[in-house]
């Protein structure tokens, strides 16, 4: 209690530097922060990807204009006509149609052959889970977001004209954070960067013939989309391949999952060496105005130490006082910046959508925490220096 | 209460040892009045610092009520400081942008004493040097003998038995000097041991023991006959 005394007492002079110093610090390292969890979302996205088998395509068929075709007569063809290619280790049916509505809100439903999952892990790192029940859907969607119960009511065009309700079985929901294969393509999405979303509204179901009957009861009357995901063979020579690419060509655009996840890794490059000097440079120059105001600190304070010292004060409460002095600027932005993190984080996962396009990990609290101890044991060197080497008489010289 | 035996104290100017104390042999009893004479860097000042415990000796002893401060660590050597030594300066050595009050509570602050009694007995000691109506006062809004006299209640306020006071008139005029002396001279009536050094001979002539100081080596002695 009386050291905080002489704390208080002890910053008295300095009050405003260190309140203009903590500012930017806190600056600094929210700067920071942000840039890390922007690359933190770019690199988690990419590895999202990565994990996808090699030489794995995705493939939105758009074949039959304008908005797909209808349910009764879309059958397995293009599947089946991929597995026929030689240069084809096997291919899986993603059908695709819309809107499904829920609420006053349209999304779209997907059917997925049930061996993807097995085949592609990535899939099941998205959340996309069908172990509890393979008729059960996974809501895949910022709509259902506090979604609690097993079923869920939507409703879908039985005909030209009408809406009918039907329920769904509920696996679980899932926000999707991360750039995700969102399967769509559904006839009316152009590019390839339509397969690869964040943020859309899907329910994601397996292709079982339970939850065909259902659909084609409650959805004749929309158009689906037949898309597929197609993985080539190991030893596919390169004729194999064309006639592959000609083949998908024919049918919609496709994209290999591998060179998304190769153009992740350069986006998150080419944004790391836009994004970071930024930060750094802010992150230095708050760590050269912390070792300039703990000097203005020392030199401030250099002749109360004395009149402590005079007063009965060792060298190690002279110390201490002004290590709490240069510490408590410090240690504030970090207390801040690390409550920004903590809030952030909740935020997001509260709402995807905002902070879209960044990740609040770990690493962000080990970035405030890092900064913290560097400045810190930079200013203590720094207090250490001036003060500790000093003999009492040598401190009361600078006594006016 | 005090003694200094064969004290020595060395400095590095340069490459040269400069000797500011030779030897210096001074025992001080409980409750005497002492003026340290001297010219400027014939050493008082070295040997009041070395008393009050900031200084350390390069050679000799030094006990303080038995106590040998020479084997003493920093950390006791400001404790015996705090509890049993105040200090008044020439220059006052307050805390300029503090109130008066917080410049006498500061030694006990640096104690174990409650704040409330803290606070009690800073008061206390401010009213016995008759400026408790400056308490909230910034220390730099007063005068120098005003100034002075908040030195000297922060010396008074852990209740120390020695009070060491390096020209304590040096910065106020004759009249004020007058007056911060007869404080001296009243606390001295209370028991509490005053060493002064000055080189003022109206300020020497206030104690009952005169050490005059040259080269480093006490030259003089003396008792101050007072009827003389």
């Amino acid at each position: 209690m009386r050291l905080i005394h002489l704390f208080r007492a002890f910053l008295k002079g300095v009050r405003f530097s260190s309140l203009l110093l903590m500012i930017m610090m806190t600056g600094a390292v929210f700067l920071g922060i942000m840039t890390l969890a922007a690359t933190n979302y770019k690199y988690a996205d990419y590895n999202m990807l990565k994990s996808s088998p090699d030489d794995t395509y995705y493939l939105g068929n758009l074949s039959a204009p304008p908005f797909g075709i209808p349910w009764s007569t879309m059958g397995e063809s293009l599947v089946e006509e991929l597995n026929q290619l030689p240069g084809i280790e096997r291919a899986y049916t993603v059908k695709t149609a819309s809107p499904i509505m829920y609420g006053n809100e349209g999304t779209v439903i997907c059917l997925l052959h049930p061996d993807i999952l097995e085949d592609f892990p990535v899939l099941k790192e998205m959340g996309y889970d069908f172990d509890k029940d393979p008729n059960g859907f996974v809501l895949c969607s910022v709509l259902f977001d506090g979604f609690k119960g097993d079923s869920v009511t939507i409703s879908g065009h039985k005909d030209k004209y009408g809406f009918r309700n039907f329920d769904i079985k509920v696996n679980s929901v899932v926000s999707p954070m991360f750039k995700v294969i969102t399967l769509g393509g559904s006839g009316n999405a152009r590019l390839t960067s339509g397969m690869l979303l964040s943020g859309s509204n899907y329910i994601i179901g397996i292709d079982t013939k339970e939850n065909e009957a259902l659909l084609e009861e409650y959805t004749s009357g929309l158009h689906w989309a037949p898309n597929a995901i197609f993985k080539l063979k190991k030893n596919a020579t390169e004729a194999e391949k064309e006639e592959v690419f000609r083949y998908a060509e024919t049918k919609g655009n496709y994209a290999s999952l591998a060179e998304i996840a190769d153009g992740d890794l350069k986006e998150i490059h080419e944004d790391m060496r836009l994004s970071f000097p930024r930060p750094l440079f802010l992150f230095i120059a708050s760590l050269a105005a912390y070792l300039s105001i703990t000097a203005l600190v020392v030199a401030k304070k250099k002749k109360e130490l004395a009149v402590y010292y005079l007063c009965g004060a060792d060298h190690k409460k002279c110390l201490t006082i002004t290590l709490m002095a240069v510490g408590l600027v410090a240690f504030l932005s970090t207390v801040i910046s690390i409550a920004i993190v903590f809030v952030f984080r909740a935020v997001q996962r509260a709402d995807h959508e905002f902070f879209y396009g960044y990740l609040f990990s770990a690493n962000c609290i080990w970035l405030v925490l890092g900064f913290f101890v560097l400045t810190l044991l930079t200013a203590f060197a720094g207090v250490f220096v001036s003060i500790k080497g000093k003999t009492p008489v040598q401190l009361l010289r600078g006594v006016e | 209460m005090i003694e200094l035996k064969d004290v020595t104290k060395i400095y590095k100017v340069g490459d040269e040892d400069f000797r500011a104390l030779d030897k210096v042999s001074f025992k001080v009893d409980k409750g005497e009045f002492i003026s340290i004479c001297g010219a400027s860097g014939s050493g008082k000042t070295t040997l009041l610092n070395i008393i009050g415990t900031i200084d350390e000796c390069t050679e000799g002893s030094y006990l303080f009520e038995g106590a040998d401060v020479c084997r003493m660590n920093d950390g006791k050597r400001a404790k015996l400081r705090n509890q049993h030594i105040g200090f008044v300066l020439q220059d006052f050595a307050l805390i300029n942008n503090q109130t008066v009050l917080y410049n006498v509570m500061l030694p006990a602050l640096l104690g174990k004493t409650p704040y409330k009694a803290i606070k009690a007995k800073a008061l206390k000691a401010l009213q016995s040097v008759g400026i408790a109506d400056q308490a909230q006062k910034k220390a730099n809004q007063l005068s120098g003998g005003q100034r002075q006299r908040v030195a000297i209640a922060r010396a008074l306020i852990n209740e120390p038995g020695l009070i060491l006071a390096d020209e304590p008139t040096g910065q106020l005029d004759s009249e004020t000097g007058k007056q911060i002396m007869d404080i001296f001279k009243k606390l001295n009536e209370t028991g509490i041991t005053v060493i002064t050094v000055t080189h003022d001979k109206a300020i020497a002539d206030y104690a009952k023991r005169l050490v005059v100081i040259s080269d480093g080596k006490i030259v003089s002695d003396s008792s101050i006959n007072k009827e003389a």
